[in-house]
């Protein structure tokens, strides 16, 4: 098999793009969706196809020079081992599906071109961080998510607030990006190699605080993207997009860069424990931080939202644990039910007239019980009900955790095990909320366009089973995935006894967030503001401590800068240089007043000035 | 090589459309195609020498002939893959620059009788290798920019000429000092007056060179512009024309960074070895600097200026970082700072011409109203603040990467410096793009002509993103030459703090 055909996983969609871009416009609306769908469905059926290529150590292909200068040189160049496979499998699959889902979702609007162009883009973008084999050209893609993000979130551009979310987007994950960048800067100056297997390779010739300090960086980066603690404001406003954008880029594929790139990394993550600790601590914190967020969210998506970056926070425990096939585990399982969460939550608020806020949803079982009971697999995942797919990733996370012991270790699996609990009781809230009881706002439901629904039954039914890919031992399975990835079979991280009983405990925390959720929100409780709720609301205030501790600084010096220094200082020292010159002018010219007398003072003085200058440089010579 | 004298056309060429509009000064239509048509005749020839292979001392093209024999100054001109590169990007946004002002109202014969009256300056700056002989075209080439900001110019135009010429002049009448100090001291060293590029650069300075350095790079320096000498720029830039303002960011400021590589650190090793931290600071210093004043801009144009210093401030730090890597992305950001930020005046000037205002608080909604524009400006924005696959990020990281090799917390900083460029970026696009249209009339979008002036950046900064190495690959000569020659620059490793 010819190995440069990989390249056509990632360039059929930027064809896609490409065609939407130019010619979009002139295209009958219809057509522009469908031109996006066959161009990820086929680069879906090609990553299937290629699949074989990825056995092994996997197949690594160069397709050009893409820069080289001195000692630099990064190509356009594919790297198809089982992590990238396996993930571009999941990123072509579930962008299929969405892209699908979207032809339904966007029926009605106007300007699809761009809509279309950019979801390709992206799926070009995710594509190359998924694929690339040096970590410049993983950049490009790094980016490109970004800005593809950036215009998708501000889709309805018209409302600023929309493109005012696409941008905090854009900006924070820079932020993130600046950290990548210097650990790629200092991995190449250090090595001066760009390619990820050599970068693995030289890893362990660093001296230790060297790696340490670029796995710090290298998880800044990752928290960036991956929206984790401190760089995570921007995803619950990101909910802004379209609802497959956020079903696409804030569920399955974007947010999960971060976790992908340390995982791609992990030969060079895993030689630092303390970067290590770190990486486990963020994630716990952070699913712990979004946990307790999603459980006073009043809009569908924004639940959503802080959903993800807790179970994104998993991922990261996974990692710091390390044990990368938990990671990815989960990332895919995550992926499946957390697309399935958003498509539904789209289809819930079609049903419910265009309406995001929870308190006045209610009762949406009886209008549509397909919706619900995909939503229900959904949440079931979410909320890690024992035998779905969410079930067994999240316990081998939190098994992990456990199993890797040190405190920092112990701390996040405490963070995540009681995140469990409280991911268990915000699912079900969400559901009492939306589903059960009578419609609290009136009008009628819009009909589901049948793209809509019938998209979202395969993802449930891989929620759902998606335990099957690395069914633990314990359970009579064979870690398909695990030795995928690792090529070596599994070894049993803690006894049997401990192992039973973690799992013992997850399964009462799903039960007791059920109870508790049952308890208050079975019949709906009506609006009780509180304080701590409103804090929750806003996300412990963090926007309002960026706003103060960054951006005020920013604003202000800016002002000084542009405004201050450099109309008054600058330019004044510089018109008061030009005044000067005048005055000496106007004082020079004074001279010229045609007085012979004066002019031959001058001509003596002058005189003299030359001859004592002479004398002294022949006394001098 | 063929006996034509292919440099010396590429000075005549322009001299002579000059003429002839000021000949045909009655016939606008006439003069309009005799432009166009010279520039594209330029352009095809530029682009015949960039299809040929240097000799060994990376010389493409070298012309001599006697000029004024009394003074030992020769005309001589010379090209390596240096000024072949900054030649061919002079050639190409001149088309641009024709194109743009297509519908040029006013005087329109002597305007496009100083577009390439300036044209054949900017290439004699490029392609001098005498130094009298340079400093004649680095005069030459301000007099038709004087002309087109005062006459042409908006607003406070006078004010904003008289501003550039006098900034500019200053500097360049330290280095005419210069000039003549490094003319008189080898003359009296070897017995040979001379101000041939390649004899001078063997003269012992002595105490003299710190000096003779400063009068260079001063000149240098307030072209460039280096924070704190640059508020001739945003004022010159606000009131100049649309060509004029392509010309000014995309080539004249290029004319500075050019003048130090070619002449400055050649002739001056040893001073110029131990500038590099003071360039490099005040490198770092103009890229937050002006980022921040860009931030704060109502006016986009004044925007873009800044963002412009801020650019040139990653290209002056790739000159002090002065290894491989960091001055081939130096160089390579030329090019591309060159297209990506002359496409976004050219994108203005057509707003402006449209909405009447360039002023951010009374714009927005573009989006809506002219999506074709708003496409082309949203690919320049995103060129300009780096995103990689297009232009500008090839010769960042370049230069990120050359710094980092050499003092890695400058190069750390420097890389910050891409979060304040979205910053001040994205403001502009959000404010221009997104949102409501304000009430009023409705804006026509881009007419076939302007795309077609626009297409062909958009195809190189595309080309200079995604395969920068057509370009690069005329630079590694020359910039190992320079390396090698100006030694001590790399003894002192960068000589960064």
């Amino acid at each position: 098999m010819n190995a440069k055909l990989l390249f056509l996983i990632p360039l059929l969609p930027l064809i896609g793009a490409g065609i939407n871009i130019l010619f979009g416009m002139r295209f009958p609306r219809a057509a522009r969706g469908w031109i996006a769908v066959a161009a990820v469905s086929a680069s879906f059926v090609a990553s299937c196809l290629l699949w074989p290529l990825s056995s092994g150590e996997g197949t690594r292909t160069v397709l050009a020079t893409w820069l080289a200068s001195g000692n630099l040189r990064a190509d356009f160049g594919i790297l198809f081992d089982p992590l990238a496979a396996s993930m571009t499998l999941m990123v072509t699959g579930v962008s299929t599906l969405i892209h699908l889902y979207a032809v339904g979702y966007m029926e009605k609007e106007q300007d699809t071109a761009r809509f279309f162009a950019l979801l390709n883009l992206f799926v070009f973008a995710m594509l190359t961080i998924v694929l690339a084999d040096n970590l410049l050209l993983l950049f490009l893609g790094w980016e490109g998510v970004g800005f593809c993000s950036y215009g998708l979130i501000g889709f309805w551009y018209r409302e600023l607030k929309n493109a005012r979310a696409g941008q905090k987007a854009f900006l924070v994950t820079r932020v993130g990006d600046v950290f990548f960048a210097i650990a790629l800067l200092w991995l190449f100056s250090a090595s001066g190699q760009l390619g990820i297997p050599e970068i693995n390779a030289f890893a362990g010739q660093l001296p230790a605080a060297a790696i340490t300090a670029i796995v710090l960086l290298l998880l800044a980066g990752a928290s960036g993207k991956s929206a984790q603690l401190p760089l995570m404001t921007w995803l619950p406003d990101a909910m802004a997009g379209p609802t497959p954008v956020s079903a696409l880029i804030h569920a399955a594929t974007m947010v999960t860069a971060g976790v992908y790139l340390l995982c791609r990394l992990f030969p060079l993550v895993s030689l630092s424990a303390t970067g290590m600790t770190a990486i486990a601590l963020v994630g716990g914190l952070t699913a712990f931080y979004a946990a307790t967020c999603a459980l006073a969210q009043r809009e569908i998506k924004r639940v959503l939202a802080y959903s993800t970056m807790s179970q994104i926070g998993y991922m990261f425990i996974a990692v710091g644990a390390g044990s990368v096939s938990g990671a990815m585990f989960h990332l895919y399982t995550h992926a499946f039910f957390k697309a399935l969460l958003f498509m539904g939550a789209g289809c819930v608020i079609h049903l419910c007239h265009e309406e995001n806020d929870i308190y006045k949803m209610g009762g949406v079982a009886k209008k549509s019980p397909l919706v619900t009971i995909l939503f229900l697999a959904g949440l079931l995942c979410l909320a890690g009900a024992p035998l779905t797919g969410g079930f067994f990733s999240k316990d081998g996370i939190l098994v992990a955790a456990y199993a890797a012991g040190g405190n920092g270790l112990r701390l996040a699996w405490a963070l995540g095990t009681l995140s469990a609990l409280l991911t268990s009781f915000y699912s079900f809230r969400l559901f009492f909320l939306v589903f059960t009881g009578p419609p609290r706002s009136p009008g009628k439901p819009h009909p589901l366009p049948t793209l809509m629904r019938w998209t979202l039954p395969p993802l449930a039914l891989l929620g759902l089973f998606g335990g099957l890919f690395n069914l633990p031992s314990v359970w009579g399975g064979h870690e398909l995935l695990h030795r995928l990835l690792t090529g070596s079979e599994a070894k049993p991280l803690v006894d049997h006894a401990t192992e039973l009983a973690l799992t013992v405990t997850a399964v009462c925390l799903f039960a007791l967030g059920l109870f508790a959720a049952v308890g208050l929100y079975r019949s709906f409780p009506g609006e009780r503001p509180a304080w701590y709720k409103h804090f929750l609301l806003h996300g412990w205030q963090a926007d309002r401590l960026v706003e103060w501790s960054l951006l005020k600084p920013f604003r202000a010096i800016a002002r000084f800068c542009g405004l201050g220094l450099d109309q008054t200082v600058i330019e004044g020292t510089l018109h008061g240089l030009a005044g000067v010159t005048q005055k000496q002018g106007d004082r020079t010219r004074q001279l010229a007043t045609g007085r012979i007398s004066t002019y031959l003072h001058g001509f003596a003085w002058g005189l003299v000035l030359m001859l004592g200058w002479f004398l002294l440089e022949m006394v001098k010579g | 090589m063929t006996s034509f004298p292919v440099l010396t056309s590429l000075l005549l060429l322009p001299l002579a459309g000059t003429g002839l509009c000021l000949l045909f000064r009655r016939k606008p239509d006439l003069c309009r195609a005799l432009t166009l048509a010279t520039t594209l005749v330029m352009l095809a020839l530029c682009a015949w020498v960039f299809c040929q292979q240097p000799d060994a001392a990376g010389w493409y093209l070298r012309e001599d002939y006697p000029w004024i024999e009394r003074l030992g100054a020769r005309f001589t001109l010379a090209m390596d893959g240096l000024s072949l590169l900054m030649v061919v990007l002079t050639a190409f946004l001149q088309v641009i620059a024709v194109l743009i002002s297509w519908h040029q109202k006013k005087h329109p014969a002597f305007f496009y009788a100083l577009l390439l009256l300036m044209e054949a300056g900017i290439l004699g700056v490029f392609l001098a290798s005498d130094l009298l002989l340079f400093y004649l075209f680095w005069e030459v080439m301000l007099i038709p920019m004087f002309f087109l900001i005062g006459i042409w110019g908006h607003g406070r135009r006078v004010y904003a000429a008289v501003k550039f010429f006098l900034f500019t002049l200053a500097g360049s009448l330290l280095m005419l000092l210069a000039i003549i100090g490094l003319y008189l001291l080898h003359g009296k060293q070897t017995g040979d007056y001379s101000f041939a590029l390649e004899a001078l650069k063997h003269t012992d300075c002595g105490a003299w060179e710190p000096w003779l350095y400063a009068g260079f790079m001063l000149g240098f320096l307030v072209k460039v512009p280096v924070v704190p000498l640059h508020t001739w720029l945003p004022d010159a830039h606000t009131v100049a024309p649309a060509a004029g303002s392509l010309d000014l960011a995309g080539l004249l400021l290029k004319t500075g960074v050019f003048g130090i590589l070619r002449f400055a650190f050649p002739l001056f090793p040893q001073s110029a070895a131990a500038s590099l931290p003071l360039l490099a600071f005040l490198a770092l210093v103009g890229l937050f600097y002006a980022a921040w004043c860009a931030y704060i801009q109502g006016d986009v144009k004044r925007l873009i200026a800044y963002s412009s210093v801020s650019h040139l401030g990653v290209i002056m730090l790739g000159l002090a970082a002065a290894n491989v890597l960091a001055l081939e992305g130096a160089i390579l950001l030329m090019l591309c700072h060159g297209l990506t930020t002359g496409a976004l005046f050219a994108l203005v000037s057509m707003l402006r011409r449209r909405t009447g205002t360039r002023e951010l608080a009374k714009l927005g909604g573009m989006w809506q109203e002219a999506p074709i524009f708003s496409c082309f400006f949203l690919f320049f924005a995103l060129a300009s603040l780096g995103l990689p696959g297009l232009a500008n990020f090839s010769g960042e990281i370049l230069v990120f990467a050359g710094t980092f090799q050499v003092r890695p917390l400058w190069g750390a900083l420097a890389v910050v410096g891409v979060v304040f460029a979205a910053a001040y970026i994205l403001r502009m696009v959000q404010e221009l793009l997104w949102g409501e249209r304000p009430a009023g009339r409705p804006w026509p979008d881009l007419t076939t002509l302007e795309v077609v002036a626009l297409a062909p950046l958009v195809f190189f900064t595309l080309w200079l993103g995604l395969y920068p190495e057509t370009f690069l690959a005329h630079l590694h000569l020359p910039v190992k030459i320079l390396l090698e020659q100006a030694a001590p620059l790399v003894a002192a490793h960068g000589g960064l703090p």
